[in-house]
């Protein structure tokens, strides 16, 4: 997880992707990549079964099916009525992982989404507008765009990100929506160093050069050249995140400040039920299990892109 | 070189001054008021007023961030609403020992594990030892740090009773009870130092240096760890320097865990209770303390390899 200081370095060799000129072929080979077609399998099956929820849910995840709980308080072992039993309330425990993967899952994805595309905006924009010259009143006046920018994200790499992203849900109250930002908002900044990075070799490329001399407009030279060239290294970082993210939501439920107990995400089933590990190690162990197998697969798509993506890596393997 | 150092002295400074603004900015977006919670629920609406007029809370937004860092220049972080009108600053200092022997263990253990394995499985890329290097270290990643917490309490503690499962007061000696803790937060960051000593390891092997002192007829032992090894370390030792910095400003998690009373569970102590001047002060010590570390490591670095310190050229233009 990202536990100690956040790691900034390229995931992809940097002249690599410049050089192997044309990627003809990176399907093919990552489709025969091994680790590639385990994580896709995993993935898939986690996506998809909790996509399908409503429909293969076996039981309304908040039904409370008191009747049958034996009255010493424990919770249900599973049974043919209930596959992985029930919790301590009696709700179906598979129906609540299903939907709680829902949660876990869509905040994963969005709040990645939105890290990433804040951190390549700063990191892209960052390299190319540099300083940025602005008529005000008759004069002009240069704004260091880059500077600015970079700066921005060294102070944002030099906060204590848990500690402020508990603050802000703390201190604003508890919804997917917000911690989704919350988390985007603090880990945009690795992709935006990153990004930033190559896109400092990219400008000085004589396609550049050129594409600026031919008067293309500022806009569409991110679009058309810088883009295309940062566009693996934004898989990469993509593939990373699933597992950053989920791990970053797990953690804040655990501090009691990730998703509201109405909405549950895995992170939040498994802090909740952690007080049973001594009684029934089963409740706190299975969205344990799913974190684990969902962070595990993310990072062998992500492993198998970097390879695919960087020669250089690949033959030293 | 100096100006490298001046330069970048300048930007710490910026950044904790950035910090302590956004910290001063929390105190208006927390609904808890803070003259209310520290008269308690039953004062009077005058009581609540002398406590607002005598904490400066009446006064404008921005006279207020001037008292602000007034106080902040005097080492005075205000007191906790939560802990009796103690002052933020003695509980931090209270805590910080504990934070501190928890940290350097923690990062005792990711390297006595991280840095000899991985630098073991960069001289065989591909061998046994090597793959089950990267198995390791993929396996620790997916792992969530409280997660391994929980299930070493469970096995340790609760299952063998080799280590203790309520810890008492802290004491400093009492290497059983830092055990749980320190092994746990050492599992959690080595995948970082397998990953990195293996790929500066890997780099150094590659090196014309190696062929030579080869070549020259030394034992293998000697190439690996006299030669490739001295040179692999720099990486790791920034790493290491920065990771420090992160963990004194409080191990959140495993401190949580483990009700370790250092800052982090304190932090998560004082968010919870909205006892904001306790939040800010624990926010601007752990960014004071990843803003000095990550200082050391880039002088020492500049000091070692003085083509790092081209980071100022973009200010500084030939001045180092």
């Amino acid at each position: 997880m990202t536990f100690g200081a956040v790691r900034t370095e390229d995931p992809l060799d940097a002249e690599s992707d410049l050089e192997s000129g044309g990627r003809a072929g990176s399907w093919a080979r990552l489709r025969a990549d091994r680790g590639f077609q385990v994580g896709v399998v995993v993935l898939g099956t986690l996506v998809a079964a909790s996509v399908l929820a409503p429909w293969i849910a076996p039981h309304d995840p908040n039904h409370e099916y008191r009747e049958l709980m034996p009255l010493d308080g424990s919770a249900l072992p599973p049974s043919a009525m209930f596959p992985l039993g029930t919790d301590v309330l009696g709700r179906d425990y598979l129906s609540r992982l299903l939907y709680a993967g829902r949660a876990t899952l869509a905040v994963g994805f969005a709040a990645n989404l939105v890290a990433v595309a804040i951190g390549t905006l700063v990191g892209l924009v960052a390299a190319y507008a540099r300083v940025v010259r602005v008529r005000a009143g008759g004069r002009s006046v240069a704004i260091p765009v880059e500077t600015m920018l970079m700066r921005l994200t060294d102070i944002g790499l030099a906060f204590p990100v848990l500690l402020l992203a508990i603050a802000a849900t703390s201190v604003l109250g508890p919804s997917l929506l917000l911690v989704t930002l919350v988390i985007a908002g603090v880990l945009w900044t690795t992709t935006a160093r990153i990004v930033y990075a190559r896109a400092v070799q990219i400008r000085s490329a004589e396609f550049v050069t050129a594409s600026r001399a031919l008067g293309v407009s500022g806009p569409r030279i991110l679009r058309a050249t810088f883009l295309p060239h940062v566009l693996p290294l934004i898989v990469v970082l993509f593939s990373l995140g699933i597992a950053s993210t989920i791990l970053f939501e797990a953690t804040l439920s655990f501090l009691g400040a990730g998703a509201p107990t109405n909405s549950p995400t895995w992170g939040r089933l498994l802090s909740d039920h952690l007080a049973y590990y001594r009684t029934d190690l089963r409740l706190p162990l299975l969205p344990g299990i799913a974190i684990v197998l969902t962070v595990f697969a993310g990072n062998l798509i992500a492993d198998a892109c970097r390879d695919v993506l960087d020669p250089r890596s690949a033959r030293a393997r | 070189m100096i100006w490298y150092i001046v330069a970048r002295v300048r930007w710490s400074v910026l950044v904790l001054f950035v910090v302590a603004v956004c910290a001063f900015l929390l105190t208006f977006v927390a609904p808890a008021d803070p003259a209310r919670s520290i008269a308690g629920p039953n004062a009077s609406a005058e009581a609540v007023e002398r406590i607002r007029v005598a904490l400066g809370l009446d006064r404008s937004m921005l006279q207020q961030l001037i008292d602000y860092f007034g106080r902040l220049a005097r080492g005075d972080l205000g007191v906790s609403y939560q802990q009796g009108g103690i002052p933020v600053t003695d509980l931090i200092l209270g805590h910080l020992p504990a934070t501190i022997e928890l940290a350097v263990g923690g990062l005792a253990v990711a390297l006595l594990i991280g840095v000899p394995l991985g630098g073991l499985a960069a001289t065989r890329p591909g061998g046994h030892l090597d793959r089950l290097v990267s198995v390791l270290a993929s396996v620790l990643i997916a792992l969530p740090a409280f997660l391994i917490g929980v299930v070493a309490l469970y096995l340790f503690s609760f299952r063998l009773g080799w280590l203790p499962l309520v810890s008492g007061p802290w004491d400093p000696w009492d290497v059983r009870a830092l055990a749980g803790p320190a092994i746990v937060l050492g599992l959690a960051a080595c995948p970082g130092y397998l990953r990195i000593t293996r790929t500066a390891m890997a780099d150094q092997m590659h090196q014309d240096y190696i062929r030579t002192a080869r070549a020259k007829g030394l034992a293998e032992r000697a190439v690996i760890w006299r030669h490739a090894f001295r040179n692999a370390v720099p990486p790791v030792l920034s790493q290491a320097g920065i990771d420090l910095g992160f963990f004194l400003g409080g191990v959140v998690v495993i401190e949580s865990v483990f009700g370790w009373p250092g800052i982090g569970r304190q932090a998560v102590r004082a968010i919870t209770g909205e006892d904001v001047p306790m939040i800010m002060g624990t926010l601007l010590v752990a960014t004071l303390f990843i803003v000095l570390a990550n200082l050391v490591v880039d002088v020492l670095n500049a000091l070692i390899d003085p083509r790092m310190a081209e980071w100022c050229d973009e200010d500084g233009g030939q001045r180092a």
